[in-house]
């Protein structure tokens, strides 16, 4: 099949599931408001996933197999009732409402500036894309190997792995024990995919799936700058948008490629993916819903909570502590008349749509299928003092540059005009609240009791920042405009946006790969093969994660257990006293009576490791053959 | 273009969609090549067709080099018994049937130096 052919299949089954997620939009969600046509494309896509999450996991608890036929059916069937809906009871309405379709750019020259700018951003990320396309990415790799997994057995995966246990006198593999860091949601909607189209996990179907959530996310952060200034007085100081275009500089071709963004894309960080698309259009429907007191938009609000937290835990956890945040805010801007709030708030709650929905919810949480974090009560791993040096905050500079120099100090600029506003504003608690608090869990996480590694944390922080440094960056140009014949405003500007470039493009240059490892992963699928084809049941095989690329991926040609093969993690890991030992020491002391003990508990009896550093403690012992040899790949069977 | 036609109203998006379509068909294409084994690439890989089996000696080799003549040689305690020259064409594996010996030892004929070998022990 050629390149287009692919392309085309995965557009189709992407316009399936957009098709799907619009039509229950329309059909539930939607009265008399009005909407941004970039609103429609979100809330449909992102409706769109959820429904193809929860009825896979509702099919697959049921115990019917799911494939192509019954994932086209779960996504035609809302398609057809919507066209067959609209003959019969609408047959004159148009298919896009006129209150649906509204631009968020009306002058031609703000329309020109949005595509030229997006079209930067997508063909640097795509340029970025280009060289780290070969699937070698290790987290891209592990929850590869889960979506194939639902694939080959047309069931929901049963989230368990083995584990080496290192004891003295009692070495073995353990039996499937559960493991709670892979969430459903992080994998249905790969699985759905690849069952529409039928595509192979080796394609480049994930990673652009992912680039498209991607993009959708930065559409997300558009429309939110956009909506926070529309509805609130900081409308006065700034043009919403002119907000949104900001946020589309600071968010687009600027810090592109540095995480979250196309890093976390090629490094198949899937859940921060989809964690980073829900959260802003999460605010966004929470901040309309209370601001218009429209319970529709409140119950989709509810409806991508749910979906999240079936999705990804920390991007849930993240959330509800930014909620927290915020309702302080809001409470405290509105003191003097929480009367009126707490009346406005009920009335907005108390509704069918969003009582409908929660109601539904709380059943398929407690008769269908509860989130494995839950089911495994892992939740408490994440709270509580903070219990390694990864997870104690970071400093005031890594804040800083995680952010983003030129977004942070926009940012300040931002939050300075929110500030300015927040009495009685929704607008500005959100936007206080919701980087006030990350700010705390990245800075000082032991004041909130978390116990989450920093630095993940601070990816979150990038997004609030961000949002308010557009919001700060379109009052300066505004500024600028009106000050234009100032001597001081020219230089002023360009000093300005030659630090927002330079320290965005700084960063994205950084990230820029030399050269694609298409060469040694190929040299990692070719080994993979042989030993998958040459094993049975009863071998167990180890490889090294330290020096082979793409040896995540390993997995994917045996498809015998999650663990499978055993990995030396990096050396780092070993660091830690409860840890298991032995898949250091086989590969790294081989021939030693430890060595050979290890061997002996757990039955390993192939070692897949890079000649170039672990090859001569394998040669010098009697025990071990050489049964397979490439430039980057030697099998040793004992 | 009539004033307000839907094509009209819709070009941005329109825009929008294409650039997407782009950029995915181009990065479908890119991993197409990435993961051809003979694009740009020269490598090949030297094996036992049954590595848990100590009495056949039958190896493979996989040629995505651009030679299609490999020499190999089959050694007992260090000492050479016997050299060979085999074709496996470009692109291709070919599995050979030695008389049965520790190590075996193969290059491609024009490069001596890239040399890999398998043994048994």
């Amino acid at each position: 099949m050629t390149p287009i052919f692919h392309t085309f299949l995965f557009f189709i089954a992407l316009s399936l599931i957009l098709g799907a997620g619009y039509v229950v939009w329309r059909l539930f969600f939607v009265a008399q408001e009005s909407y941004l046509r970039i609103e429609a494309l979100l809330f449909s896509f992102v409706l769109g996933i959820t429904l193809v999450d929860f009825s896979m996991i509702a099919i697959g608890r049921a115990g019917i197999p799911l494939g192509s036929i019954v994932i086209a059916l779960t996504l035609l069937i809302p398609i057809t009732a919507g066209v067959v809906y609209r003959k019969r009871f609408r047959p004159r309405a148009p298919l896009l409402d006129e209150r649906h379709v509204l631009p968020l750019t009306r002058s031609k020259r703000h329309r020109t500036l949005f595509i030229l700018l997006f079209a930067l951003t997508l063909g640097i990320k795509t340029l970025y894309l280009s060289d780290a396309i070969v699937p070698t990415a290790t987290d891209l790799g592990h929850h590869l190997y889960w979506a194939k997994t639902i694939i080959e057995t047309r069931a929901l995966p049963d989230y368990r792995e083995s584990e080496v246990i290192d004891e003295p006198g009692n070495i073995h593999i353990a039996e499937p024990a559960p493991i709670a860091d892979f969430i459903i949601g992080e994998h249905l909607p790969l699985a759905a995919i690849a069952f529409l189209t039928g595509e192979d996990f080796f394609s480049a179907f994930p990673v652009v799936f992912l680039l498209i959530i991607n993009i959708m996310s930065l559409f997300a952060l558009v429309v939110l700058a956009y909506r926070l200034v529309d509805g609130s007085s900081l409308k006065r100081l700034v043009s919403p948008e002119l907000a949104a275009l900001s946020a589309l500089f600071l968010f687009g071709p600027l810090y592109t490629l540095a995480s979250p963004q196309a890093k976390f894309v090629s490094g198949g960080v899937i859940g921060n993916i989809f964690g980073n698309l829900f959260i802003p259009i999460i605010l966004l429907l929470f901040l309309r819903a209370f601001q218009e007191r429209n319970p529709r938009l409140l119950g989709l609000g509810f409806v991508f909570t749910f979906a999240l937290a079936y999705t990804h835990h920390l991007s849930t956890l993240i959330l509800l502590y930014a909620l927290a945040g915020i309702g302080v805010l809001a409470v405290a801007s509105h003191l003097g008349s929480l009367r009126s709030l707490g009346r406005d708030t009920i009335a907005t709650c108390l509704k069918p749509v969003p009582l409908i929905v929660a109601g539904l919810a709380i059943c398929f949480f407690f008769l269908v299928a509860m989130p494995t974090y839950i089911e495994t009560h892992a939740v408490g791993t994440a709270l509580g003092t903070p219990t390694k040096v990864t997870r104690i905050g970071l400093s005031l500079d890594q804040i800083t540059s995680t952010a983003g120099e030129a977004r942070f100090a926009l940012g300040i600029v931002g939050l300075i005009l929110a500030a300015m506003i927040f009495r009685r504003s929704l607008t500005a608690s959100l936007l206080l609240g919701w980087t006030g608090m990350l700010f705390l869990m990245a800075y000082r996480p032991d004041w909130l009791f978390l116990n989450i590694p920093s630095n993940r944390i601070g990816t979150y922080f990038s997004f609030p920042m961000g949002i308010a440094a557009s919001i700060g960056l379109a009052w300066l140009i505004i500024l600028a405009a009106r000050q234009k014949r100032h001597l001081l405003t020219l230089p002023l500007a360009s000093i300005l946006f030659v630090f927002a470039i330079a320290s965005g493009f700084s960063d994205n240059g950084q990230s820029l790969l030399t050269a694609p490892k298409s060469a040694e992963a190929l040299e990692t699928f070719a080994a993979s093969r042989y030993l998958a084809y040459r094993t049975d049941a009863d071998d167990v095989v180890l490889k090294d994660h330290n020096y082979i690329v793409a040896d995540a991926w390993m997995k994917h040609f045996f498809m015998r257990d999650y663990f499978f093969p055993l990995s030396r993690g990096y050396f780092s890991r070993y660091e830690s006293s409860d840890r298991e030992r032995c898949t250091l020491d086989m590969i790294a002391i081989p021939n030693t009576p430890r060595g050979q003990e290890c061997f002996d508990g757990t039955g390993t009896n192939y070692v897949i490791v890079n000649p170039r550093f672990d090859a001569p403690q394998f040669e010098k012992s009697p025990g071990f053959s050489r049964v397979y040899a490439s430039d980057k790949i030697h099998i040793y069977a004992r | 273009m009539p004033a307000d036609t839907p094509l009209k109203r819709h070009v941005s998006a329109l825009i929008i969609a294409g650039l997407l379509f782009l950029s995915a068909a181009f990065l479908f294409m890119k991993n197409d090549r990435e993961l051809d084994p003979d694009y740009r690439k020269s490598w090949w890989t030297l094996a036992f067709a049954a590595p848990a089996d100590a009495d056949d000696g039958r190896f493979i080799i996989v040629n995505h080099t651009g030679s299609s003549s490999f020499t190999y040689e089959l050694r007992n305690s260090d000492a050479p018994i016997e050299t060979h020259i085999v074709s496996v064409p470009v692109r291709t594996e070919r599995i050979i049937e030695p008389a049965l010996a520790l190590e075996i030892r193969v290059w491609p004929t024009d490069h001596p130096e890239d040399i890999f070998s398998i043994y048994r022990k």
